[in-house]
């Protein structure tokens, strides 16, 4: 019995060696960055293969290891990161950030992965630059002069009428057209459908939810017969014969948000604002571009990740 | 029958448990969906597969995912749901992959290759007759072009070629596998791992599988027909067909850099022989075959303007081998050994007819191919290559026929002597070599109209050189109609049983034959009326020549090979896939073909006429999916001379119950064959009679449970 405790009680110690070895490492490295901690939901594959990317860049983006919680389903976030001190923490996705947002935490908070704007918070959307769409159509089809986008009238995830500016610095013409319902926006898009031609384009907002099959099919039809481009923000659009899309680089976004993180960590000035999503991959319809006359040459191609081959 | 019970009582209770957390998920997965639109493309965007190549040619692509919900758990399964494309067996029940008609006792006019690899043997042309099946779970996607290609793939890409492609490292990150069990006493696992260091991808995947096979009954065999004319009784006939296996595949595979690194083993043992070797049924023949590859892919990007260069070497190595004693027919038989007034020339072998023969090849590939893109509107590819294959050795021991010691008969009784490495054995051990050259150009004739303009020559070292064409015409008509119009000839190589087989005691190789050959056209149009409905139609005519056919000699004992044979064909396919709703697919292919024998003046024999598919493809929720799916294979004509009436068509219904329990189970209950029903592939005519008079009868209804852990 006498053994036994003597045993326990060298155990005791050599486990207080470690936790105390423990304890310095962590002292020593916090005093360089604080450990990042990622949060984002559990869902199956392929959907996971987003989220891991994004903590993959973020990994790289931050300089050291990052903790990555997935959120299981019925559990909390709040929850999860309170097992950490003093972490940054990078939230990804609608279900940890609405779950976190608004908690008094002790964690510095950056968002990503989401499609809306927060004011007063730091972080990335998910949602695509427009400059950065509009420079891939010069790229791809610089006789385009005009572009012509359907907006709701209640307004969109992008902001319209600030990007008409940015568009039109670029050297473009943007026509907004607004549309209240989805009826009202089948006849705007019928109405653009009829008049385009070789100079004009349409521009499929991110997740306009205007452009249903029938619409697009119009549209597309139309823009068979009249060359006129239509590019989308949603990539399944290209499948269809849009002409191009863009959609994000999951691991340099991970790489942004990285970034960020650390600039917090070094206690760099950051605005409280969320960054819109520079880092895209560009997809393109190879019977559409060949359809309109567009050769895809090597410098197009250094703009072009994706080419979904013709049928 | 327990391991059914559980499965079924385990899908009940997941069902409560998963219904609750099922709108969390939701919520997630459709954040992601709306940047991607859809799930195919989050793949394709997180470059876990690659987009489908387009191909100027009348092709099927079937992804993982597809095998996963239609329940297949061999290759063939998949193929038969090809428009086109028939899976019939020979008697020892191998697959014989039947495209538009074209039909052969060892079915070499179809390339079958594992990522870009042949699996072509020398002594058949097929692959291997210890076949064994090919397990799918390792397979990204099955490519099945219809219809010739040897302006690419060379030799044997003559009625169709199927690509293989395995699950890349990528696909593969992290620990997954399974085990099922079901009928006829299948057991089968796999465990796939994968992982990455840097730039080093590195995965494994290995599959295994013990199966009795069937349950089907064998009514009457050769042994059979012996019985009744020599006064024996020794037929195993009726018996259930001996389809045991025990299968081990393993595949790794490393990407570093440019480099692409595959290894793999195929063992095959206790492979039972089906219906007979000899079309007599024994349970007791087992065969067994090894099988290795090992390939090495290096991409050259940089080293000329314009160019990207792929250079492959690969090495490929079979056996075919015989556990214990292979028995043709069984203890107390005369074998076929009978005057031709059918008195038995040599009594009855106590030991039954005994042949072991046993073949050992290896398969050397290397080459390149080049793409060129630096002239404007064209896209040209090149490529040359190196083969060298050999039956390095060939055994064979045996209790009949002439013993090469003493020069005298084998008599009943007397033990197996063995005629390896003698003039008397069945094969000669020998090799073959082929140089290739090939170029090919898609030219953008104008914005909507593309040509494809290929050409291959091909020089080999026993029957010389062949030159073969293609021609693809593609118009992108409007916005969603494409029309093709292609033209394309192709070479079967004749294998070595054709050309150096010197002992079979009734059909004899010829050194001198030439290459079949097939001449095709086809016109096909790709309709799109709306997203979700997608029609094929395709109409085809091909000419076949210098079919290779065994042709009796004066002596009137023997038969040599000669090119003899022709065949014309026409035909046309149409398949509809239609997404009804996200939840509901629908898809279907209706094959029609009339092909004619030209040498007998006959309709060709074997191949089904018509042929009708239809699946369904049911997500009830998140984590419960349903796949039904029915095959009808009508119209298969007899052989000339086959006094045989006319096989019958058959249906079968197949079905695929499928359920998520949490992100790391899945289970399923896969039912084939459901309604049990009488299904026949059609035997070979036979002199005097056909051997296997009631055909070859597939499974009846069988059961398969599964469950799938990913870690």
């Amino acid at each position: 019995m006498k053994g036994g405790i003597e045993i326990k009680g060298l155990m005791t110690t050599q486990l207080s060696i470690v936790l105390v070895c423990a304890s310095l490492w962590c002292a020593l490295t916090s005093a360089e960055t604080p450990p990042l901690v990622v949060v984002y939901p559990e869902v199956r594959q392929p959907f996971a293969q987003v989220y891991q990317a994004i903590a993959d860049g973020a990994e790289q983006g931050y300089g050291s290891p990052v903790h990555r919680l997935e959120l299981a389903n019925g559990r909390n976030s709040v929850d999860l990161i309170d097992r950490y001190e003093n972490e940054i923490v990078i939230a990804l996705g609608r279900r940890p950030v609405k779950q976190l947002l608004g908690k008094q935490l002790n964690h510095p908070l950056i968002v990503g992965a989401i499609s809306v704007s927060i004011d007063g918070v730091l972080g990335l959307t998910i949602v695509p630059d427009p400059e950065a769409i509009v420079q891939r159509l010069q790229v791809l089809v610089p006789s385009v002069k005009n572009i012509y986008v359907v907006d709701h009238l209640k307004g969109n995830v992008i902001n319209v009428a600030a990007a008409k500016v940015t568009l039109e610095a670029l050297g473009l013409n943007v026509v907004i057209k607004q549309a209240a319902d989805i009826r009202d926006a089948a006849n705007v898009y019928r109405e653009l459908a009829e008049h385009l031609d070789a100079e004009d384009s349409v521009w499929i907002l991110p997740g306009d939810r205007f452009v249903n099959n029938a619409l697009l099919s119009m549209l597309l039809e139309a823009s068979w017969k009249s060359d006129f481009v239509v590019f989308s923000s949603n990539p399944t659009h290209v499948k269809r014969g849009a002409l191009f899309s863009v959609y994000p680089d999951n691991f340099k976004m991970g790489v942004r948000l990285g970034e960020i993180a650390l600039g917090r960590a070094q206690g760099n000035e950051q605005p409280a604002a969320m960054e819109p999503l520079t880092n895209v991959f560009v997809t393109v319809n190879e019977r559409t571009s060949n359809h309109l006359g567009i050769t895809l040459t090597d410098d197009k191609m250094d703009y072009i990740d994706l080419v979904l081959p013709a049928r | 029958m327990k391991i059914r019970d559980g499965l079924i009582t385990l899908m009940a209770v997941a069902t409560v448990t998963f219904a609750e957390q099922s709108n969390d998920f939701n919520a997630d997965e459709l954040d992601v969906l709306q940047l991607y639109g859809d799930e195919d493309f989050i793949t394709i965007a997180t470059g876990v597969v690659q987009p489908i190549a387009k191909a100027p040619a009348v092709a099927s692509v079937i992804t993982a995912s597809e095998i996963k919900s239609m329940g297949a758990t061999d290759i063939d399964q998949i193929l038969e749901t090809v428009p086109g494309l028939h899976v019939s067996r020979s008697p020892i029940y191998n697959p014989l992959f039947v495209f538009r008609g074209i039909h052969s006792d060892f079915n070499p006019q179809v390339l079958i290759l594992v990522n870009g690899v042949p699996l072509s043997n020398l002594f058949h042309g097929d692959r291997n007759l210890v076949w064994g099946g090919m397990p799918v779970e390792a397979i990204s996607r099955i490519e099945v072009i219809r219809g010739p290609g040897s302006a690419l793939y060379g030799a044997d890409a003559f009625a169709g070629v199927i690509n293989i492609v395995t699950k890349s490292p990528k696909e593969l990150q992290g620990l997954a596998g399974g085990i099922s069990a079901g009928s006829f006493s299948t057991n089968r696992a796999w465990l796939s791992a994968g992982g990455s260091n840097g730039e080093l991808k590195y995965s494994a995947f290995l599959e295994a599988e013990k199966t009795d096979g069937s349950d089907a009954t064998i009514s009457a065999d050769a042994q059979t027909f012996f019985d009744l004319i020599t006064g024996t009784s020794v037929s195993n006939a009726p018996g259930r067909v001996n389809l045991s296996k025990e299968n081990l595949d393993l595949r790794l595979e490393a990407n570093y850099k440019d480099w692409d690194v595959r290894i793999g083993a195929q063992i095959r043992n206790d492979v039972g022989d089906g219906a007979g070797a000899a079309q007599a049924l024994n349970r007791d023949n087992k065969f067994e075959s090894d099988r290795y590859n090992v390939d090495v892919t290096y991409r050259e990007y940089n080293l000329l303007p314009d160019t990207k260069i792929e250079f492959q070497a690969s090495y490929y190595q079979t056996s075919q081998e015989v556990t214990g004693n292979f028995v043709l027919f069984p203890a107390g038989s005369t074998g076929p050994f009978l005057s031709p007034l059918g008195v038995p020339l040599f009594g009855t072998f106590p030991e039954g007819v005994i042949g072991n023969p046993e073949i050992y090849e290896n398969h050397f590939r290397s080459g390149f191919t080049a793409l060129y893109d630096g002239i404007d509107k064209h896209n040209i590819s090149f490529g040359s290559g190196y083969y060298k294959g050999e039956i390095d050795k060939v055994r064979e021991r045996k209790n009949f026929g002439i013993n090469p010691n003493t020069g005298m008969f084998i008599l009943p009784g007397e033990p197996v002597v063995d005629v390896s490495d003698t003039p008397l054995v069945f094969l000669t051990e020998d090799k073959r070599d082929n140089t290739y050259v090939y170029f090919q150009d898609v030219w953008q004739l104008g914005n909507d109209w593309e040509l494809t303009a290929g050409l291959r020559h091909d020089n080999y070292s026993d029957f010389g050189g062949t030159t073969n064409p293609r021609l693809a015409l593609v118009w992108s008509t409007g916005y969603n109609l494409t029309t093709k119009l292609l033209y394309g000839e192709a070479f079967r190589a004749p294998s070595f049983a054709q050309t150096r087989a010197i002992n079979n005691p009734l059909v004899l190789g010829n050194p001198d034959l030439k290459p079949e050959e097939i001449k095709s056209y086809e016109l096909a149009f790709d309709y799109r009326p709306s997203y979700d409905l997608t029609i094929n139609m395709n109409f085809f005519h091909y000419n076949w020549t210098d079919i290779i056919q065994f042709v009796a000699d004066m002596n009137g004992s023997t038969g040599t090979a000669h090119n003899v044979g022709a065949q014309t064909g026409r035909g046309m396919e149409f398949e509809v896939k239609w997404n009804v709703s996200d939840d509901l697919k629908l898809s279907s292919n209706f094959s029609v073909q009339k092909s004619e024998d030209e040498l007998l003046d006959a309709d060709a024999a074997n191949s089904p006429e018509r042929q009708l598919y239809l699946r369904g493809d049911w997500r009830l929720d998140d984590s419960w999916t349903f796949n039904a799916q029915a095959n009808w294979v009508i119209g298969r004509n007899r052989e000339s001379g086959d006094s045989r009436p006319e096989i019958d068509d058959y249906l079968l219904v197949d079905l695929n119950v499928r359920h998520r329990i949490s992100k790391h189970i899945e289970v399923a209950l896969i039912m084939n064959n459901v309604f049990d029903e009488d299904a026949r592939e059609p035997s070979p005519n036979g002199q005097p009679v056909p051997f296997l008079p009631n055909d070859l009868p597939l499974s009846g209804r069988s059961f398969l449970g599964e469950i799938r852990y990913t870690f």
